[in-house]
C-alpha cells in the first residue's frame, strides 16, 4: 500500500471512530455500520480537504465503498492505489 | 483520536416533549424538527430530534457537578454525529468526573453508538457581573435561500434565563460564566431559526473564549465562511464578547411533495375506477397521497385516512376535489382503531383498500432486533389483519386489498432487515387472506425505493417517483375483482 492509502486510512479511522480500522477495497456501508450517510459526508469533505479534490454529487454517492472511492480519487489525479 | 472511556455512564437521559419545549424556550430555538411532532415526522428522522446544544448543556452540567469555585470555558469543541430522537435513552460518559481536571472529554451514546462528543477546557474565573435580558423577541423560523447560505451574515441578541437554568442545570449555573452559556445556547437559535434556519441540522461547534471587554455588545454575530452546495454543508464564523469560533451545519432535505391533481389527471386517461370506492390507509402524503390522486383521477370516490397529518390529508382531498374528484378524510390509527372511526370506514363500503400505513423506516442499525421486527409487524401485519377481518365482520362486501411491499425483501440493505421481514410477513398474510376469505382478493407488489419522505437522504440518490411506480399497478393489477 502507498502513503496515500495511509492518509486515507487515517481519515476513515478518525471519522468512523475506529482507531484500528484497516482500509481494504471491500469496506463499504454494509460491512461497516458506522459508515452511514452522515459519516459519509464528513468523510468526503475530509477527503476533499486532505487531498485537494472536488467530487461531483454522483461521485459522492458512488464512493460509498472503499474500492470505488480510491478509483475515483485516482481518476482525479491522486497518486493513490492499493 | 477519541477513544471510549472505561467508566460507567455518568448520566442516563431520556428527553421528553416537555424537555424539548423547555430548551426551545430557554434557547429560542423553536425549529419544528425539535418541537412540532407533525412537521418533524416529515423530516429525515421521522420524529422530533433533541437539540444538540441541549446535550452540550446537560453534559457541561454533569462535568461541573464536582467542581468548586467559578470557571470560565477556555475552549469548547463539539460534534453531533447522529441524531438523538425524542424518547431515546442516551448515556453520557465523562472522562473524569472528579472535578479536578480542567480538560474534559465526554461522549453521548445511543444504544452503544456515539451520537455526540465534546471536548471542553476550563480555567478559574472571577465572575464579572453581566446584564443579559432573560428573553428576547421570538424569531420566526427562517426558510433560507441558497443566496443566504452563500453570503449569510448578521447578529442575534443574547439572553439567558438564569432562574430556569439554576432550576434545571444547577451545577452549570453555579460554576460557569452566564455570558458563555448565553453564547453557547445562542448558536442553537442561530442554526435552528436563522441560518440554515428551517431546514437545518447542527453538525458541530468549535469556539475559543478570551477575556471579554466589559462593555462588549451582548450579541452573537455570524458570517458564512464556506458553503459546499454538493454537501449542503455550511461553515459559519462566530464572534461575540470574548468568543471567536466556527460552527458547521447542514441543510436538510425538504419534505417530498407529490404532483398536483391537475398533473396526475393528465397522466390518467382511464376511468377504470368509475363508480368504485377506494380507501387509502395512510393517504396524507407519499405513496398514499399519489395513490389517492391516481384513483380519484381514474374515477374512484376516495376516502383518505391519516394518523397525524390532518392538514396534509385535507390538502390532498382539497386538491382532488378542486380537479372534480371525490375525496373524504378520516383519522384512523391502524394500531389503535377506535369503534366510531372503524364504523365510518366500514360504512364507506370499499371496492379497494390500499394499505400504506407505515412508521418511519430508519435504516441505521445492523443485525436483527426482535423488537424492531415486532414494531414494523404491528403496522404491516397486525394492523392489516385487524382492518381486513374488521371489514369482513362488518359485511362490507367483496373488496381487493393492495399491499405495497418492498424489493428490500430480495435485496436486503443494512439496517432494513426487520422492515423487509415484516413486509415479507405482510405478503404471506395477504396470500393467506386471499385463500381463506371469499370476499377478499389481494395484490402485493414489491416496490423499489421511491421518492417520498421515507427515502430522503443527505446524499444524492436516484429513486423512482411515486406516480410512475403506482400508476400501472393501480390501473392494472389492483383493479377491482
Amino acid at each position: 500500500m502507498n502513503n496515500e492509502i495511509d492518509r486515507l486510512t487515517e481519515l476513515f479511522r478518525d471519522i468512523l471512530e475506529k482507531p484500528d480500522l484497516i482500509l481494504v477495497p471491500e469496506l463499504d456501508g454494509k460491512s461497516e455500520e458506522k459508515w452511514d450517510s452522515f459519516s459519509h459526508i464528513n468523510l468526503m469533505i475530509a477527503v476533499e480537504e486532505e487531498f485537494e479534490l472536488t467530487f461531483t454529487p454522483t461521485e459522492i454517492e458512488e464512493s460509498r465503498n472503499a474500492e470505488n472511492l480510491v478509483k475515483i480519487m485516482a481518476e482525479k489525479g491522486s497518486n493513490i492505489h492499493w | 483520536m477519541v477513544t471510549h472511556p472505561s467508566q460507567s455512564a455518568a448520566v442516563t437521559w431520556q428527553f421528553s416533549e416537555q424537555d424539548q419545549l423547555w430548551f426551545a424556550n430557554f434557547s429560542g430555538d423553536f425549529n419544528p424538527i425539535h418541537v412540532d411532532s407533525v412537521q418533524a415526522r416529515r423530516t429525515l428522522f421521522g420524529t422530533q430530534v433533541v437539540h444538540g446544544i441541549h446535550l452540550v448543556i446537560g453534559a457541561l452540567n454533569s462535568i461541573c457537578q464536582n467542581m468548586t469555585g467559578l470557571r470560565k470555558i477556555v475552549r469548547l469543541d463539539t460534534q453531533f454525529i447522529a441524531p438523538v430522537l425524542i424518547g431515546d435513552t442516551v448515556q453520557l460518559f465523562v472522562q473524569d468526573m472528579s472535578g479536578d481536571h480542567e480538560d474534559q472529554i465526554s461522549w453521548i451514546t445511543n444504544h452503544g453508538r456515539n451520537c455526540a462528543k465534546m471536548k471542553v477546557s476550563f480555567e478559574q474565573d472571577t465572575r464579572q457581573s453581566i446584564n443579559l435580558p432573560i428573553s428576547v423577541e421570538k424569531l420566526v423560523c427562517h426558510e433560507a435561500s441558497e443566496e443566504d447560505y452563500l453570503h449569510g451574515g448578521g447578529s442575534l441578541p443574547l439572553f439567558l434565563n438564569g432562574a430556569e437554568l439554576s432550576e434545571k442545570y444547577p451545577d452549570l449555573a453555579r460554576v460557569v460564566c452566564p455570558l458563555q452559556i448565553a453564547q453557547i445556547i445562542a448558536t442553537s437559535r442561530l442554526v435552528g431559526m436563522q441560518l440554515p434556519g428551517l431546514h437545518s441540522l447542527y453538525n458541530g461547534l468549535s469556539v475559543e473564549f478570551s477575556q471579554s471587554e466589559p462593555d462588549a455588545p451582548s450579541e452573537l454575530t455570524y458570517q458564512t465562511l464556506r458553503y459546499l452546495p454538493r454537501y449542503k454543508r455550511l461553515k459559519l464564523s462566530l464572534a461575540s464578547a470574548g468568543l471567536t469560533g466556527t460552527l458547521e451545519a447542514s441543510v436538510r432535505p425538504t419534505p417530498i411533495t407529490q404532483p398536483k391533481m391537475a398533473h396526475i389527471t393528465n397522466l390518467v386517461q382511464s376511468k377504470a375506477w368509475k363508480s368504485k370506492r377506494a380507501i387509502v390507509i395512510g393517504g396524507s402524503r407519499g405513496l398514499g397521497e399519489a395513490a389517492a390522486k391516481i384513483l380519484a383521477a381514474a374515477g374512484a370516490e376516495v376516502l383518505i385516512t391519516y394518523l397525524a397529518g390532518e392538514n396534509d390529508a385535507n390538502a390532498v382531498a382539497e386538491d382532488i376535489r378542486s380537479a372534480g374528484g371525490c375525496a373524504e378524510v378520516l383519522r384512523y390509527d391502524v394500531l389503535k382503531p377506535n369503534e366510531p372511526d372503524f364504523k365510518k370506514l366500514a360504512a364507506f363500503g370499499p371496492d379497494l383498500v390500499c394499505y400504506f400505513a407505515t412508521p418511519k423506516i430508519l435504516l441505521n442499525t445492523s443485525g436483527f432486533s426482535e423488537s424492531k421486527h415486532d414494531f414494523y409487524a404491528q403496522y404491516f401485519v397486525t394492523g392489516m389483519w385487524n382492518l381486513v377481518t374488521g371489514f369482513l365482520g362488518a359485511n362490507t362486501g367483496p373488496f381487493r386489498l393492495f399491499n405495497p411491499s418492498t424489493n428490500y425483501i430480495d435485496n436486503v440493505v443494512p439496517g432494513a432487515l426487520e422492515y423487509a421481514m415484516a413486509k415479507a410477513d405482510s405478503e404471506v398474510l395477504c396470500n393467506y387472506m386471499a385463500e381463506e376469505f371469499n370476499n377478499v382478493s389481494c395484490c402485493s407488489r414489491r416496490l423499489p425505493p421511491i421518492k417520498t419522505d421515507q427515502s430522503v437522504s443527505l446524499l444524492h440518490k436516484e429513486v423512482g417517483d411515486a406516480v410512475s411506480e403506482l400508476l400501472p399497478i393501480l390501473l392494472g393489477d389492483a383493479r377491482s375483482v
